[in-house]
């Protein structure tokens, strides 16, 4: 850490409180001038909406005015000057209908009349801009009203070519709507609310109606104006309360102040994390675990604190895009404190598991290369610090399981989001940035696990070295035991009955994920290849999935309960409340009152009409709109208005029977009749309510209320009020669409659910196509007589599903009669679902995948790995399966989705058009002798016909819609009064009888069909259409299912490719790697034979000539062996005879002389003799010791006495040689010996020589001028050929004069000798007995420095050396 | 004698841990009432099933435990209750609804809670909140 470091935090520490400081300043200040302060954040908003009002207007005047000036425009307005009704000019047609337009704007263009001739986008009513004077002079502004419902921006723009005007461009843009039900696809919006956000106040605004009477007593009013200068609304805004201004202050000052806290503490982070790597480095291992755990303790202490700062979250809060990341709507945990509290919390804290796996795995590696140290003088510290590393490694292994278990399947049960929805390849936005989240926190939680085995190994190691190899072998399978036994305790899930595979799979893949990790990071960054990241992914994903599906099976079963509870729920005191509520706000609305006290008395006079009064249609709907009632989505509600006679005059009805107006309000008085009686019956003063027979399905309850409307004493009219509950599905011919559902429908409509209701085991009411017996099957019976709730999987007509079986409480015993079982069901989850799940969780994966592989790449790059030097043949072969394999899937998967796609289209189109040409048959079916269709549509109600042939029908005439049989959703502005510009392109112009448009209801998406019905001239005079709203969810669901199945199969092809590449590259490059095996072997002298290689191809042929010639090299070298043997014996005796004659020609000279002496008398007498004699034995018998030991010499050579082979340590035989030779050369002996036994197979006493050798030689290789220093060292290694088998390895080493270069090939040979004496046969019988032992014998030398013979031997146990 | 008053005690604390019916309606109610009072989001969802439904100015969804306690924590951060208080109920055998006004800090007009709380094995769950304006 240098200087810099210290600096910076030194700034960094200061920030936080000059930001504090400034804050408090800041709001000393606005207390101080806190009325101008207020009145400034009133001016600043004002500003900014006048900006944005003006951004808007510019960007639409732009639009228009490039419309205005199309030359297509001009002379399709020309055109249609002189025509009735929209324009004849194709051109003009084909340009509008081919425009693109961003959201929320229109454009419709007008000739100067103004007379409507073509149009894109949704209809507005008529606003005041042509009644301006400076209509088609200049451009103009004004507000479009469509009831309370919709509010629009228009700019009207003139097209005109000099002072020739030919029309008007109208530009419209959406202010404010308000559907009537509230989904994911429809959704309030208003611009007010935007500019609420901004400027952090409440404001309201009012578009083109009176304003006097509407300024409130205190508060601010800003005008709205255009870019014309004309008034278009009013905004009125609360001054901000000093408080509020002071909170928004301090908001923003805290936010600052709380992310320099934050940067500050990532600074000490990054100290601390710099200390720990520099300790890892040089310290003792205790110190290192000291500087590791202040690491560890301030990353999980610094996510906490980013928790209680609220960061990242409260610097772009309510600002888009990142909003939804932090709104808990989408998906918030209490698991951990709040770590997972929103979709960015999850994202944050899995990239801190990450980072913390990163640093477990650091710290583990480094204690695991530093075992040695683990030996400690105490044993027992050492076995009790090694039981604490194994002990905290299962803590650690166990710790990661549990919390990757437990966040996978929460992030389901604690969401509203789709995980598991079938749209695509990719999934939508927020949940893929979970998913990506899951993969990176099941990255995190791999490497954390790859750390645990790591320090259980460590562990174990580090106990045997400190003399407990045999309980630590104990150990380990006790403290995982142990931590099995916590995972199950801490509910983690894995261990279930109903899915049992999953906690050993899990655990498998995480062993297998640690196992990868190993060897991964052995290579370092060589491991980020595209293979291995891909690897990984697949493999994280493995681990994932089942753990989400656990969460997918929970939320399943939620829908079920669900599901049942709806359709069980028949006393709702909610709706009593609710009904009795609006009746009192009915009676006392003033619009009611005075609706009734005009309303004309007696029965209405055409039966056949709607209603008798549009105006008391407009009363009942505002009253229930606004009311508690109207928002309970699982209730279809109705609201009636009748008159002193009791004659229904208005009404709001939503309930989707085909029921005409007179047959609906013959029911209507029927229920009132009833309800009167019973009120007169009670005696109660105030509204009545009862639950009544359902009308629709007679075993259901329904709401119903009534209350007088009084006035002056007397009773001018009733409201009546209903509520009866939505059957889940509906079996009508056309039900109810979910995208006019609100949300949160209690139940979930979903057409997949299918629910039923058994009476003492009788079908008696069922929606959905899932439940086909009429009766409860016995095995769910016997089961519900001990259950209240059961569970199965059951098959019904080949399908499978999961059902949910509830015997309602209190509704008697099974088989003892008046039992009542309510039963939901699924369709189960196949194979290919999961495949398809598994796709897109991979897909997801990419997402983090491929930044990793381009990082990746940079860093080989810099070091220099790529382009890499070497490929192996293998992987060459195994990228291009891979890459011709991935490019194939790709193919498959974009070609197959375009014919899915299409066909399902094409499918869609073929089924509208069927359907429409049956309406049409319909109609033939009704006319006379000659009459056309077009004509019997004239005197035919829409909904008789839509009854008659099951479908939802809308009748245009020309391009007005004129009739529907939904009313309702054209009354809500949900279907447009205006026939689509495509579909009018397509039947008025381009002549088609048929034509489908795709439309849409806020974001959802639906295709519509539309039929022409000519007249005689073969023109278009109504236009029939069929929107497929109901039959979308069906058809949504197969082409769902179908995209899943396709890609379900591509993932199986992936995975069967891949493997197939492995096996194949495996295959095809084993024979190369067999030869390369054996040419090594030939190059290191050995000539063995490959293992037959059984192929009928090239390789085969090519082993079979490779093993014929190495049995030629082998007869070669027998012979080569056998010539050398015999020229061995030959120099052999050579050198017996000459070592032999050396000795035996002194003796005869000696004998000789002796007898000389001997014969002469004067020398025998003599004193001399004597001492001659004995001087001539003595010579004799060094003679003779010296021919024995030559005998002795060649006897050890030939291997004439018996080895007695045995296991022994080799450490102990160095170590006696060496205690030998200091004790009999008086020198010191340096001996590093390995920390283990080193057993070995040999003879002692020959291994013992074997060492004294190499020491005497080694002793006697230094110079007199030098201090001789002989050095042993052991260890275990792995040999370098492809056995990779343990080896002992010693060496000796000296500092004597070395080898020189000439005498180096004659080292070994048996009758070189450097030394004045001896035979020359030393290193020779050790080469020999090394050979014997199957080990190797070298030697490395530098002349001047000294020279290491080094000796491998193989290891009788293969132990896993220590490097 | 000296039995007389640990068996008066014990008797006193049964005769309080003996459920009753009406008492128990009320508790609960009472219990919402004051956490809505003090913005308490842990302790109006200690009465809450697994899945709770909130609808908060127009949207409702059914939510998990965890989520509805982000979710009204969310609400109450920019609501600060001033004040809170039943004013409406009514009951099934198996069903109770309860609707109050809610008063916070920087508004005028009250907002409207509707709490609806279901029977299940003999204790009172909450189901659904709904806040409207």
């Amino acid at each position: 850490m240098n200087r810099r470091f210290w600096i910076f935090g030194l700034l960094i520490a200061l920030l936080a409180p000059a930001t504090l400081l400034i804050r408090n300043a800041r709001i000393d200040a606005l207390n101080r001038h806190e009325d101008a302060l207020r009145a400034a954040a009133v001016t600043d908003a004002y500003r900014l909406i006048d900006d944005d009002l003006r951004a808007i207007q510019l960007q639409m005047l732009a639009i228009g005015s490039d419309i205005a000036g199309e030359e297509a425009v001009r002379r399709g307005l020309d055109a249609a000057r002189s025509v009735d009704g929209p324009t004849t000019d194709p051109s003009l047609v084909d340009f509008v209908a081919g425009l693109s337009l961003p959201d929320q704007l229109s454009i419709e263009l007008y000739t100067p009349v103004p007379k409507l001739v073509a149009w894109l986008g949704a209809s507005m009513p008529m606003d005041d801009a042509p009644a301006q004077p400076q209509f088609l002079d200049r451009y103009v502004t004004a507000v479009a009203t469509d009831g309370d419902r919709r509010d629009a921006l228009a700019i009207w723009v003139p097209v005109r070519d000099g002072p020739t005007v030919y029309g008007v461009v109208r530009v419209l843009r959406i202010l404010r709507s308000i559907p009537p039900v509230q989904n994911t696809f429809l959704q309030d919006y208003d611009i007010t609310d935007t500019w609420s956000r901004k400027t952090h106040l409440e404001l309201r605004t009012v578009y083109s109606a009176p304003f006097d009477d509407l300024l409130p007593a205190t508060g601010d009013v800003r005008l709205l104006q255009g870019i014309d200068g004309r008034s278009l609304g009013r905004v009125f805004v609360d001054r901000p309360g000093g408080e509020l201004l002071i909170r928004n202050v301090r908001d923003r000052y805290d936010a600052v102040a709380g992310f320099w806290v934050a940067l500050a503490f990532a600074w000490v982070l990054a100290g601390a994390a710099a200390a720990y790597r520099k300790a890892a480095r040089v310290e003792r291992l205790s110190r290192v675990s000291i500087r590791f755990t202040i690491l560890i303790g301030l990353l999980i202490g610094y996510r906490y604190v980013l928790l209680t700062l609220d960061l990242p979250n409260r610097l772009q809060r309510g600002k888009s895009p990142l909003a939804p990341l932090y709104d808990p709507v989408h998906l918030a945990s209490t698991l951990f404190e709040g770590a997972m509290r929103s979709i960015g919390d999850v994202l944050l804290s899995s990239i801190f598991v990450a980072v913390a796996g990163l640093a477990f795995f650091h710290f583990s590696a480094t204690i695991l290369a530093r075992t040695g140290e683990a030996k400690q003088s105490d044993s027992s510290r050492g076995r009790l610090a090694a039981t604490a590393l194994i002990v905290l490694s299962s803590v650690l292994v166990t710790s990661v399981v549990v919390i990757l278990t437990r966040v996978s399947s929460q992030v389901i049960t604690d969401s509203t989001l789709d995980f598991f929805s079938r749209t695509g390849l990719l999934p939508e936005n927020l949940v893929l940035i979970v998913f990506v989240s899951l993969i990176l926190l099941g990255a995190g939680t791999a490497i954390l696990f790859a750390a645990g085995m790591m320090g259980l190994i460590s562990g174990y190691r580090s106990y045997s070295a400190n003399g407990g190899a045999g309980i630590a072998r104990l150990l380990i399978p006790i403290a995982l035991s142990l931590a099995v036994v916590a995972l199950v305790a801490a509910k983690a899930e894995l261990f279930v009955r109903a899915a049992p595979w999953v906690g050993p799979t899990v655990i498998a893949l995480l062993i297998g994920a640690g196992l990868l990790t190993f060897r991964w990071a052995a290579v370092g960054i060589r491991a980020l290849t595209l293979r291995n990241i891909l690897l990984a992914i697949f493999w994280i994903t493995a681990i994932v999935y089942p753990l989400l599906f656990r969460g997918l099976e929970q939320q399943r079963r939620n829908r079920l309960v669900d599901a049942v509870e709806s359709f069980d729920d028949g006393r709702d005191p909610r709706v009593l409340f609710a009904i009795d509520r609006i009746l009192l706000d009915a009676v006392d609305n003033d619009a009611l009152r005075a609706e009734l006290a005009d309303a004309e008395v007696g029965p209405p006079q055409n039966e056949s009409d709607r209603v008798r009064s549009s105006s008391a249609d407009s009363i009942a709907t505002n009253i229930l709109r606004r009311s508690l009632l109207a928002s309970m989505g699982a209730y279809e509600v109705s609201l009636t208005i009748l008159d002193a006679s009791e004659n229904p005059i208005g009404r709001y009805y939503e309930a989707d029977q085909r029921l005409t107006t007179s047959a609906l309000a013959e029911l209507e008085r029927n229920d009132f009749e009833i309800m009167k009686e019973m009120r007169e019956d009670s005696d109660v003063s105030g509204p009545l309510v009862e639950p009544m027979t359902g009308r629709r399905e007679r075993e259901r309850f329904r709401y119903q209320g009534i209350a007088p409307v009084d006035a002056d004493d007397m009773t001018i009219g009733w409201v009546m009020a209903s509520a009866e509950p939505r059957s889940v599905v509906e079996e009508a011919v056309t039900p109810f669409p979910r995208v006019l559902v609100p949300a949160g429908f209690y139940g979930n409509l979903e057409g997949d659910v299918s629910l039923a209701e058994f009476r003492d085991g009788v079908l008696v009411r069922n929606t959905g196509s899932g439940f086909g017996r009429y009766r409860l099957s016995e095995d769910a019976r016997r089961e519900l007589t001990t259950e209240a709730d059961v569970w199965r999987r059951e098959i019904d007509r080949g399908k499978v599903y999961d059902t949910y079986y509830h015997r309602r409480p209190g509704s008697g015993t099974i088989g003892q009669g008046s039992d009542i079982v309510l039963a939901s069901r699924l369709q189960a989850i196949t194979v290919f679902d999961h495949l398809y799940y598994l796709l897109r969780l991979t897909v997801s994966g990419l997402f983090l995948g491929i930044p990793l592989y381009i990082f990746g790449l940079f860093r080989r790059r810099l070091a220099g790995l790529l382009p890499a030097p070497e490929v192996r043949f293998r992987d060459k072969v195994l990228n291009a399966f891979f890459a011709v394999g991935l490019i194939t899937v790709a193919a498959m998967g974009f070609v197959g989705l375009q014919v899915v796609t299409g066909e399902n289209e094409r499918a869609i189109e073929s089924w509208l058009k069927q359907h429409l040409e049956r309406v049409e048959k319909t109609l033939f079916l009704e006319a006379q002798a000659g009459e056309l269709a077009y004509s019997v549509m004239d005197r035919t109600s829409i909904d008789s016909l839509a009854a008659r042939v099951g479908l939802d029908l809308n009748l245009y005439r020309g391009t007005e819609l004129v009739a529907s049989s939904r009313p309702q959703l054209v009354e809500d502005g949900l279907i447009d009064e205006r026939l689509p510009m495509p579909a009018y392109k397509a039947l008025f112009f381009d002549g088609f009888r048929f034509t489908a448009t795709e439309e849409n209801i806020g974001t959802f998406t639906y295709p519509a069909g539309f039929r022409a019905l000519t007249n005689e001239e073969g023109k278009p005079y109504y236009v029939l259409s069929v929107p497929t709203l109901p039959e979308q969810e069906r058809i949504e669901e197969e082409r769902a299912r179908t995209v899943a199945y396709l890609f379900g199969a591509l993932l199986l092809l992936v995975i069967v490719v891949l493997v197939t590449a492995s096996i194949l590259a495996n295959a095809l490059t084993r024979p190369i790697m067999r030869l390369r095996q054996g040419l090594e072997a030939v190059s290191r002298g050995q000539f063995t034979r490959i293992t037959p290689f059984e192929s009928r191809d090239e390789f085969g042929e090519l082993v079979r000539t490779f093993n014929s010639m190495q049995d030629q090299l082998a007869d070669s070298r027998v012979k080569v062996a056998q010539q050398e043997r015999q020229l061995a014996w030959r120099e052999m005796a050579r050198q017996v005879a000459h070592e032999i004659k050396n000795p035996l020609t002194p003796m005869k000279l000696s004998i000789q002389y002796l007898r000389r002496s001997f014969d002469s008398e004067k020398d025998r007498d003599s004193a001399e003799f004597g001492s001659l004699f004995k001087r001539i034995t003595t010579t004799l018998v060094e003679q003779i010791d010296a021919l024995a030991r030559i005998a002795n010499e060649f006897s050890t050579f030939a291997r004439m006495p018996q080895r007695v082979i045995e296991d022994l340590d080799l450490n102990e035989v160095v170590r006696e040689a060496a205690t030998l030779m200091e004790a009999e050369e008086g020198i010191s002996i340096r001996v590093k010996l390995f920390d283990r036994p080193l057993v070995v197979k040999a003879d002692r006493e020959e291994l013992r020589r074997i060492y004294i050798n190499l020491i005497k030689n080694g002793i006697q290789a230094v110079p007199d001028s030098r201090q001789g220093k002989i050095e042993i060292v052991t260890r275990a290694e792995r040999a370098n050929d492809e056995s990779g088998s343990a080896m002992a390895y010693s060496e000796v080493k000296d500092n004597g004069a070395g080898i020189p270069s000439e005498l180096q090939e004659k080292i070994f040979e048996p009758n070189f000798s450097t030394k004045t004496s001896g035979t020359g046969l030393g290193l020779a019988i050790v080469r020999k007995s090394i050979e014997d032992l199957n080990g190797e014998i070298g030697f490395e030398t530098r002349t001047g420095r000294g020279t290491t013979f080094w000796i491998r031997l193989p290891l009788t146990h293969d132990d896993e050396p220590a490097s | 004698m000296r039995f007389v008053v640990p068996l008066l005690f014990i008797g006193l604390m049964l005769s309080v841990a003996v459920p009753n019916g009406a008492a128990q309606d009320r508790d609960v109610v009472k219990s919402i009432e004051r956490a809505l009072n003090k913005g308490d989001v842990p302790g109006l969802l200690a009465f809450g099933s697994d899945r709770i439904a909130v609808a908060v100015f127009g949207e409702a969804r059914e939510y998990s435990h965890s989520q509805a306690e982000y979710v009204l924590k969310d609400f109450f951060k920019t609501h600060r209750v001033t004040s809170f208080s039943f004013d409406d109920r009514s009951q099934t055998d198996r069903g109770m609804f309860v609707q109050g006004r809610l008063r916070y800090r920087g508004a005028d007009e009250p907002l409207q809670v509707f709490v609806r709380l279901r029977m299940r094995s003999d204790e009172w769950e909450l189901r659904e909140i709904i806040i409207r304006k």
